[in-house]
This record gives structure tokens, C-alpha cells and sequence, in this order.
């Protein structure tokens, strides 16, 4: 049942086997696999059933840096978390992305791709994506679609799955929920204070405060912080201060090691048969599309030392892909700035060759009409990568100096992308470039010379927030171990991204299901 | 609207600033590799800039020999080789540049 904490009455308590901290995909995923298991769930989220701005306005940041979108709106504080508004593109890690690669600043997680691939079939339910897998061979069969890389030892056809439409997690499975006589769904309820004890070392009950401002108390055998990947930390940095880091901030990691998806779109692709690139479009199977996208092989990794690619090919038209409108935008930032940039004159040259697509460029935007029909016309593919980023103790959650209405500590965040991690795309590129010209797939236009936009306010972001609370063997280099209870106390867990101990190349939320699932079969059992 | 202009304005279009930036720019903007012999196509030229930057022979030497009649595999085999030069952010096998090199320094002479 759902109860909605801004009309409980003042003082309340609540005691559950399990109080799962979050209903978002994590919790969500976690109560629908405990609900056979314990007697009694209660899950606390801060926001309602549906979007309630007092609780999405405790998502403020404090500081975030101006490139990264902003933490209040890039995530989604309400049952059903930020599958609010996903765009349900689901995909496995790759067994590479768990391994200690040498090259790899901090990479290797303490539990290997087996260890996580038995879930992942389950979780591709809950993502509402079908339990076929992710299988290029079997997809390409399927389709009736030929993978022209099939033959390649240096570049894969990945599959991505998307149910259509998006599976909102509430929306599919709280009705479960509210109608589990064991399952207590506490809305409007901010987790705001928790009672450790330290002689025992367990966490005895979490302090609430409503939306409203009420005082309500959960006391449970276990605790689970489902919160997301910025909040998990913030939250847990709040509670290191009153208990003197020892809720797995022994090695100063709590909030450290944050990472993202960034997606440059670093390189074009200009294809000599369009017709064979088939695989790489979007298409509808039964209740879902299944797209594939290139990657590069692990062979290509490890040789090149290099991290991967999530390469989705999206066919563009001339107006889009126009060299001419961007060396414009180059040249007018230049020109505020009172500078000229370094390659002044190739930029001049792109604008004169281009000059119609720049004309277009200003029709459009100042006019509102198109002036040519073949600014339309599909050139050639740009290519959104999607790029692992090497996880780096200073990209980090932190708490700032202002506080919310609750009195917790904004956060902070301290965020960029390496030289490594951006000569690891580069590097990548031209394995790509070598690649699809040896196939004869096209030639690939890699837009180096657009580097310093590229990386700034040019550089897309995914919403991924991972690694702030990261999976480790010992807590010198993490938070949680390997099966998510926090180093240092007895009866707490984390799940979501945020235990993440590399992002890899793909989106979380799969693998956010699947290590929901693992969990919960953990919980199951101590 | 958008029949506004048709294909020969388009050619206009473009024709009028290339004349014009061909003038203006040895005049006028940072000198580059590009500041001497504008009238060549741009991506010509790139090609004997980028060829000239990464080779010792020039790329008629290199053609020679080549055997046109393989030239799909000998493109096929340079990339496998990493035999490859970026033209304007196109990354090319070594032939395909040498090609356009070609041109562009006999265009260059008759010019």
C-alpha cells in the first residue's frame, strides 16, 4: 500500500524486515524480487506517485560545472525515479569492462562479467525490452540484416534494445506493489538522518521528514540507499560527518570516482553504399526497436590500449552535418572573445564552400524558413559516441555550504574529461577510420579540428550518474563490496550506478536492474 | 519559399564569395598552407599539403608504383596497413591522397 507520509501523524514509526531507501529503478526492481521474501518492505521516496516540484527542487546543486546539465533536472525525484524520463536504450556491459585493464586508470571491478550476466536476462524484462538477449548473430538473422564487420578483428556490431514506448518502472510495476500486503510505499518522505550504532555496527533507523514537515521514523533489520547515483553519496557523505567516516568513507571514496557518458560527436561517417549499413538503422520488433551500433573489439583495447565506443550511426542531412556552419560558430565565438583561432583561414574556407548551408543557417535561425531543398538531403551519418570515461578520484560529489529546506547540504560537484580520456577517443577513431575504409564501408571524417568545441559546449551528456559510491575489495579503493553492503556496517546496501566501479560504454540502467536482481538474491539469504 | 533559389542561383551563390575570399584571403587573413594557390579546389589541395607534410616522394613517384588496374585492393590492403594520411579530417589510404595530390600539383602548374 502506498502512504503518503505528509498525512501521517506527527511522530510516527514504522519498522520493516527491509527499508529500501529510493523508488526508483533500483528500488523498485529490488522490492518486486524481495516481495516473496520478507515479511515486511517499506519503501521510502521523497517524491509522490507523480512529478511534486517540493520534491524535485531538493535535487538542487549547489556548484556543478557549467557543461554538465543541471543535477535538478537531469535526474527525477519521484516513484519510478529518472525512467521518468529515459529514453530506455538498454545494453550489457561488455566482460572487458569489469577486468583490470593496466591502461586504465582505477578500472576492475571485484566481481567479474559472470558473476552479473545470469541477471541480465531478467532485466531485460523489467526494462521491457524482450528476453532475447543481445546476441549480434541471432539479431541479424532475426532482422534479415547483413553485419558487415562480422568478419572484422577490430571492430563489433552491438545491439541496443528500447521498449516502445519507454517503460515508465512505476507505472509497470507499482501496481505489484501497492497491492503487496508486505510492501509499505511511504511518498512525500525525506530521508534526513539515520541512528547508527557504532558498538554493533549496524544502522538502527532512519529520521523523515515529510514534504510537509513531519517527523517520521523507520527502524528495519536492513537498509538499502536506492537514491541514485548523486544522491546515494550525498546522502551517505552527510552521515559520514556525524559518524567520523565510518559508513564506507574509511578511504575518503564516498562521492569520489564520479562519472558520466559524455557524447561527442567527434566523427562523421560518409558511407559508399548507405544500403549496407542496414543494421546500424532504427527498427520496430514486435513491442520494441533494436538498433545495432559499432564497438571496437576487446582485441582493439587492449592493443591499442584505448577504452570503447558506443558508435550509434545516425544518417544526416547536408544542413546538419555542414563543415561551413560549424566553422561559423567557431569564428563568431573567436570574434567575441576578440581573437582569431588558430586556423583562421580553413575556417573561412569551410564557411565560403558552404555558404548556401550558412545562409540556410541564418534563415532558420533568424527568419524561420528554409531556403534549400537539398539542406535536407542524407549525406552521410554522424556518429553521438557514447564514450567510457576512466573513473578519476577528483571527479567528485561533495557538500557544498548552502542547504536545502531540510537542512542537508547541497551538492557539489567537481567534474571534467581527462586529456586521457579524450586521446583515448581520438585513438579510438582512427582504429575505426582504418577499419571501415579496409571494409569499404565509407571513409570517417574525424572532427579533431573542432576539438576545443567538441569538448566544451559542444560535449552532450547522457544523464549517467555512476561510480560515487563504487564496488571494491577493500575499502582503501571503494564504498560497498561485492555484494553492495558498505564496508564497515553490517545491515547496510547500496544499489544503482553509483556502485559502479567503471561506466562502461553503454547505458546503466540494464545493468542497474541486474545488480538490483544479484542483490536481491543476496538479501535473500543473510 | 523554399524553391526560392533554384540550382543555377545556388552556383552563384557559391561562386561569388569563392571568387571573392580567392582574392581577399592571401591579402588579407592569417597566412596558412592554403594561402598560395587559392584558385585550387580546397580539398585538392589539402591533399597535396597533407601528402607533402607525411611523404618524401612525391605522389606521381608514388602512383607509379601502383598498379591501377588493383586499386580497389591496394586501398583495401593500405588500410590494413595503416597506410593512411587525414585530409581535412578525412582519414584516406595513401593512394586515395595521392591521387588528389596528383591533381592538385598539376593543377597547381597550370595555374
Amino acid at each position: 500500500m502506498v502512504v503518503d507520509g505528509n498525512f501521517v501523524a506527527a511522530n510516527s514509526h514504522f519498522r520493516g524486515q527491509i527499508c529500501i531507501v529510493g523508488g526508483g529503478v533500483a528500488g523498485i526492481v529490488l522490492a518486486n524480487e524481495l516481495q516473496d521474501a520478507y515479511e515486511d518492505i517499506i519503501i521510502v521516496e521523497s517524491g509522490d506517485e507523480h512529478y511534486v516540484p517540493e520534491a524535485q527542487e531538493l535535487y538542487q546543486a549547489e556548484k556543478y560545472p557549467d557543461q554538465l546539465p543541471d543535477p535538478m533536472y537531469s535526474r527525477m525525484r519521484f516513484l519510478g525515479g529518472s525512467s521518468n524520463h529515459w529514453q530506455n536504450n538498454t545494453s550489457p556491459l561488455s566482460p572487458s569492462d569489469f577486468e583490470k585493464r593496466d591502461w586504465v586508470p582505477n578500472s576492475g571491478w571485484p566481481i567479474s562479467f559472470s558473476d552479473i550476466n545470469p541477471y541480465y536476462k531478467k532485466a531485460q524484462y523489467y526494462c521491457g525490452v524482450g528476453e532475447d538477449g543481445y546476441n549480434t548473430k541471432q539479431w541479424s538473422s532475426v532482422l534479415n540484416k547483413k553485419d558487415e564487420v562480422e568478419e572484422s578483428a577490430l571492430l563489433i556490431t552491438a545491439i541496443a534494445k528500447a521498449s516502445s514506448p519507454p517503460v515508465r518502472f512505476y507505472q509497470a510495476y507499482g501496481e505489484r506493489l501497492k497491492s503487496a500486503s508486505n510492501i509499505t510505499i511511504l511518498t512525500n518522505s525525506n530521508m534526513v538522518d539515520i541512528v547508527y550504532d557504532s558498538s554493533d555496527k549496524r544502522v538502527r533507523q532512519i529520521d523523515i521528514v515529510s514534504n510537509r514537515g513531519g517527523n517520521i521514523t523507520v527502524s528495519a533489520d536492513k537498509f538499502v540507499f536506492a537514491m541514485g547515483g548523486i544522491e546515494n553519496a550525498r546522502m551517505l557523505l552527510v552521515f559520514n560527518q556525524k559518524y567520523s567516516d565510518q559508513l564506507g568513507n574509511q578511504g575518503g571514496n564516498v562521492g569520489c570516482y564520479f562519472m558520466e557518458h559524455p557524447t561527442p560527436r567527434a566523427a562523421q561517417l560518409f558511407a559508399d553504399d548507405v544500403e549496407r549499413l542496414e543494421f546500424y538503422k532504427s527498427v520496430q520488433f514486435k513491442d520494441r526497436t533494436v538498433v545495432g551500433f559499432l564497438s571496437l573489439s576487446e582485441q582493439v583495447l587492449h592493443d591499442h590500449q584505448t577504452t570503447n565506443l558506443r558508435m550509434p550511426l545516425i544518417p544526416k542531412d547536408e544542413y546538419t552535418l555542414s563543415d561551413g556552419i560549424s566553422s561559423s560558430h567557431i569564428l563568431a565565438e573567436s570574434f567575441a572573445r576578440h581573437s582569431l583561432p588558430d586556423n583562421f583561414s580553413d575556417h573561412l574556407y569551410n564557411i565560403v564552400g558552404d555558404m548556401d548551408m550558412v545562409i540556410e543557417a541564418v534563415a532558420r535561425k533568424t527568419f524561420g524558413i528554409k531556403l534549400f531543398e537539398h539542406a535536407n538531403k542524407i549525406t552521410g551519418f554522424q556518429i553521438p559516441m557514447m564514450m567510457e570515461q576512466t573513473p578519476d578520484k577528483n571527479n567528485r560529489i561533495y557538500l557544498g555550504r548552502a542547504k536545502d529546506r531540510l537542512g542537508i547540504p547541497k551538492v557539489s560537484i567537481d567534474y571534467f574529461v581527462s586529456g586521457f580520456d579524450k586521446a583515448c577517443v581520438w585513438r579510438s577513431l582512427m582504429v575505426v577510420a582504418q577499419e571501415v575504409g579496409a571494409l569499404s564501408l565509407g571513409r570517417l571524417k574525424v572532427l579533431e579540428e573542432r576539438a576545443e568545441r567538441l569538448w566544451s559546449n559542444q560535449l552532450g551528456f547522457s544523464d549517467h550518474h555512476m561510480g560515487t559510491t563504487r564496488m571494491s575489495s577493500t575499502p582503501e579503493y571503494g564504498v560497498v563490496d561485492e555484494n553492495l553492503k558498505v564496508f564497515g556496517v553490517k545491515n547496510l546496501y547500496i544499489a544503482g550506478s553509483s556502485v559502479f566501479s567503471t561506466g562502461g560504454h553503454v547505458p546503466p540502467t540494464l545493468t542497474i536492474a541486474a545488480m538490483s536482481i544479484r542483490l536481491a538474491e543476496y538479501l535473500k539469504n543473510v | 519559399m523554399s524553391k526560392l533559389f533554384d540550382g543555377s542561383r545556388r552556383s552563384i551563390l557559391k561562386l561569388l564569395p569563392v571568387c571573392m575570399v580567392g582574392f581577399l584571403v592571401p591579402r588579407v587573413a592569417v597566412p596558412g598552407p592554403r594561402a598560395k594557390n587559392t584558385l585550387l579546389p580546397d580539398i585538392l589541395h589539402l591533399a597535396l599539403a597533407a601528402w607533402n607534410q607525411s611523404e618524401k616522394v612525391s605522389p606521381e613517384e608514388y602512383l607509379e608504383g601502383v598498379n591501377i588496374h588493383d586499386y580497389e585492393e591496394i586501398k583495401v590492403s593500405e588500410f590494413n596497413e595503416k597506410q593512411m594520411i587525414i585530409v581535412d579530417g578525412f582519414v584516406l589510404c595513401k593512394s586515395e591522397v595521392a591521387v588528389l595530390a596528383t591533381i592538385a600539383s598539376r593543377r597547381a602548374i597550370a595555374v
